[in-house]
């Protein structure tokens, strides 16, 4: 029984260890979106639900090879979130002016929902036959896994990792960073806030197809996969720091899916699906509290 | 089917008047609002549908429930920046979800279906046409309460707090307290509505409660108008009707019109956005009639002896660091009644933050601040004004989409109509008292000259202008003592003379005046005392003559005065 019970865990941890991958890319990848160009992007929901429809309707209305599909899935993932950017939310936050957060985030909500509608008008609203290659699975001691969810983990981290060197390293990601800390010196100073928004949009929108994709093939594809995702995708994004280096994603992630599944194993399997807020709320009221912790203290330090 | 459909577009309607009354005049975004109606339309559908409570009790259960929610979320969020507000809301609204769809007590996925025999006040409420009374009772009592909130003393701070919390804060009003309120009482009223809307339909499921819903009420508020409630009604109502209009006049299907208005409330949220952000019908503003009275101030006609005065500002000892950097180092000064004190010396060298420390907005991590006595360090900000001390801000921070009057308005203390209790008893007693302090306001404009330009909105004045409609503001407040962020800076020489007069009739009107000030031709003219800060400290302090006589000082900070 106790063995038992320790396998389960190992399993737990082992799937936990593969969600937490897949939550750390999505909220490096939001991250960068809301820390660089201010947007809250809600549509990332949309992004990422329409790269495994691009790939599915590639696959199976033309007859192409999985691979090539998924390929043009991550395309279309990428498109959408350039289109999205140029299209609606640049425009609307000029229009907003000051009201630009409410602006965008609205805007946000109602292209995303509205294009998920018509996902669900072209494809219907249940899921999709979504099969890619075969997978077989692997036993690593007393853990399962498959190899789509090695795959899948392993895409996750290496997206998080490129993305880091990309910041660092490359010229355009030295833009991004400059934009990210001061907006309105890095204009003065030359740099196209624009343009360095456009990639932020393309990177993330590549991060929420691949994402999609590896998770259409182990789990279902559906209209509405998108919108527990990104709230997760959110709740990392903050809790690792919007303005923060992307790596920080990675604990932040694999520490919210372990928490995940270990939970499961304790509580019944209703409760997990709150795990998210739970982490959540006590975060916040971490941080409310550790705003007013100075006017608790006693003040009549005089000459002190 | 119309009957049914027009059920339907009087309770959304209602939800976006409550929607509109949070975001639209408080300028809280929160996404939730379709998670506290499911909290409602889950209430009454486990109450009444399964147990058989009577409906009235389980809709009363269903506002307080959402009220609590709401409180609990405003607590933890309201206080912390405008993200975490939003984020905190998207995933209480997935979490809400994520527990209908779960647990079997309330019908998993399929949700609680089959919720019917309800009676309200004897009538059953079975058929379509049934259900019109209650709805178009509902929307008339929500838009009475969300009116009577949103177009009074209570609303115009909820416009201050959109527009400026902070500089609203500094005229003496407790923004998060507010702020609190007004999102536990729309969560309240939203539960209401779902518990309404669930009854109707017969059932509450966790996709009747998810973003389509949240992002269809978002689509008539923006239609309608930020804070024009009678807008969101027009649109509510408006764009409900899409979906019958698709079915009965161009023959879709059910299904399909349903997610075809989805994807029509989508186009049209991004249309108005980028062609009309303030939507159809924009938000109106107070009309003032012209001044009538002059404000009489009688200047006194012989100034205190300043050693003479009596101290009404005292502070001692006061320091902050933030991180390794000392912002204020052992600050020590006092403000004499009736007097001109300024503040001068080189830029950084802390003077703003001495006026934060002064007034709360920083807590100090040392010494006191006592006002006629009383010690003001570890008070809110907003009860450190009401005690008789004001500031007014270097970049001015007027709401920008507010009149002046309603700028000069909101900072008349102990308003009636400014507490919910007194705003819900009949009488005209609240728009008789706004009336009076509609004058004051327009006394206090005249004071400083700007009474002509009463119902200007803020955002159209040249900055000389702003900074009188900010001294007036600050004047409103009725506070003892008033602290002068750089008053005459940033404004020609012209407006500079304006200032000075003002900055003196204040002081001979009695009050107390401290000033930033790097126009050293305004602080000989008018300060009694001069205190010189640099690298967060007071080095110095006399006259300004003695001051700019000191060879050091004026090496370090006069130049060749």
């Amino acid at each position: 029984m106790h063995d038992l019970l320790g396998a389960e865990l190992w399993q737990l941890t082992a799937n936990g260890l593969v969600r937490g991958a897949f939550y750390a890319a999505l909220g490096a990848g939001l991250a960068l979106v809301i820390g660089v160009t201010t947007r809250f992007h809600f549509a990332y929901a949309l992004t990422y639900t329409v790269a495994p429809y691009a790939a599915f309707w590639v696959m199976d209305g033309l007859g192409a090879p999985f691979w090539p599909s998924a390929l043009a899935g991550l395309g279309a993932a990428v498109a959408l979130s350039v289109l999205l950017e140029t299209a609606v939310y640049e425009p609307v936050a000029r229009r907003a002016a000051d009201r630009a957060m409410l602006a965008v985030l609205v805007t946000s909500i109602g292209v995303s929902t509205a294009g998920i509608a018509l996902l669900q008008l072209k494809f219907g609203t249940s899921s999709l036959p979504f099969y890619g290659p075969q997978t077989q699975r692997h036993e690593i001691g007393p853990v399962q896994v498959s190899g789509f969810e090695l795959q899948q983990a392993a895409t996750c981290v290496l997206l998080v990792l490129v993305l880091t060197v990309f910041l660092a390293r490359t010229p355009i990601g030295r833009s991004i960073k400059a934009v990210r800390s001061n907006p309105a010196l890095a204009a003065v100073l030359g740099i196209g806030v624009r343009r360095v928004n456009l990639v932020c949009f393309a990177a993330a929108g590549l991060i929420s197809g691949a994402c999609a994709l590896w998770y259409g093939l182990l789990y279902t594809v559906q209209p509405t996969m998108g919108d527990t995702t990104v709230i997760y995708g959110f709740v990392v994004a903050f809790l690792a720091g919007t303005r923060a280096s992307p790596l920080r994603a990675l604990p932040v992630g694999v520490g919210l899916g372990l928490l995940e599944q270990w939970a499961s194993n304790w509580l019944s399997l209703q409760w997990t699906s709150t795990a998210v807020f739970v982490v959540l709320t006590g975060y916040l009221a971490f941080l409310a509290v550790r705003d007013r912790l100075p006017r608790l203290r006693p003040v009549s330090l005089k000459g002190a | 089917m119309w009957v049914n459909y027009l059920d339907q577009a009087l309770l959304l309607a209602a939800l976006a008047v409550t929607v509109n009354l949070l975001v639209g005049y408080a300028g809280q975004v929160s996404v939730a609002h379709a998670a506290f109606a499911g909290v409602g339309g889950y209430t009454i559908a486990y109450l009444s549908g399964v147990h058989d409570w009577p409906y009235l009790a389980s809709l009363a259960v269903a506002v307080l429930i959402a009220t609590a929610f709401g409180v609990v979320i405003g607590l933890i969020a309201l206080g912390l920046e405008q993200e975490y507000l939003i984020l905190m809301t998207l995933a209480f609204s997935l979490g809400i979800i994520g527990v209908f769809a779960t647990f079997d007590s309330l019908g998993g996925v399929m949700g609680l279906t089959g919720v019917d025999g309800l009676r309200l006040f004897g009538l059953e409420l079975e058929e379509p046409s049934d259900w019109l009374i209650p709805s178009a009772v509902v929307l008339a009592l929500v838009f009475a309460i969300c009116r009577r909130l949103g177009e009074s003393p209570y609303g115009r701070i909820l416009k201050g707090i959109r527009e400026d919390a902070v500089a609203t804060r500094a005229l003496g009003k407790n923004t998060f307290g507010h702020k609190i309120g007004i999102f536990a009482i729309t969560s309240g009223l939203t539960g209401l509505i779902g518990g309404v809307y669930s009854g109707w339909l017969g059932q509450a499921t966790p996709s009747a409660f998810g973003f389509p819903l949240a992002m269809a009420v978002f689509a008539m508020v923006i239609v309608g108008g930020n804070a024009n409630l009678p807008g969101s009604i027009v649109a509510g109502v408006g764009l409900t009707m899409i979906e019958p209009v698709l079915r009965g006049v161009l023959g879709f299907q059910s299904t399909q019109a349903a997610l075809l208005q989805v994807v029509l409330y989508g186009a049209l949220l991004v249309l108005v956005m980028i062609v009309r952000p303030q939507g159809l019908f924009p938000e109106r503003s107070k009309r003032v009639a012209a001044p009538t009275a002059r404000a009489t101030v009688a200047p006194r006609p012989e100034r205190p002896d300043e050693h003479a005065a009596d101290v009404v500002l005292r502070a001692e000892g006061l320091s902050k660091r933030f991180g390794g950097i000392v912002a204020a180092r052992d600050i020590s000064l006092e403000l004499r009644r009736g007097t001109v004190t300024a503040l001068v010396g080189p830029n950084g060298a802390g003077k703003t933050t001495v006026f934060n420390l002064l007034t709360g907005t920083i807590a100090p991590d040392a010494g006191s601040v006592t006002l006629n006595g009383a010690e003001l360090v570890g008070m809110r900000p907003d009860l450190v004004v009401r005690a008789g001390l004001v500031r007014t801000f270097q970049d001015v921070r007027l709401l920008n989409r507010l009149t002046c009057l309603e700028n000069v308005m909101l900072a008349v203390p102990d308003q009636q109509g400014e507490r919910l209790g007194r705003l819900f008893v009949p009488g005209r007693a609240i728009s008789r008292a706004d009336r009076g302090v509609a004058a004051q306001a327009l006394e206090w404009l005249d004071f400083v000259g700007m009474a002509d330009q009463a119902a200007t909105p803020s955002d159209a004045l040249s900055y000389g202008q702003s900074k009188l409609v900010s001294l007036a503001r600050a004047l409103a407040t009725r506070a003892d003592v008033l602290l002068l962020d750089e008053p005459a800076s940033g404004v020609d020489a012209a407006w500079v003379e304006t200032m000075l007069s003002m900055v003196a009739a204040v002081r001979d009107e009695g009050r107390t005046v401290c000033l930033v000030e790097h126009n050293l031709d305004v602080v000989r003219e008018l300060s009694d005392h001069t205190y010189f800060m640099e690298l967060g400290e007071i080095t110095a302090s006399g006259t300004l003559a003695e001051l700019t006589g000191s060879a050091r000082l004026a090496e370090a900070y006069f130049g060749a005065q």
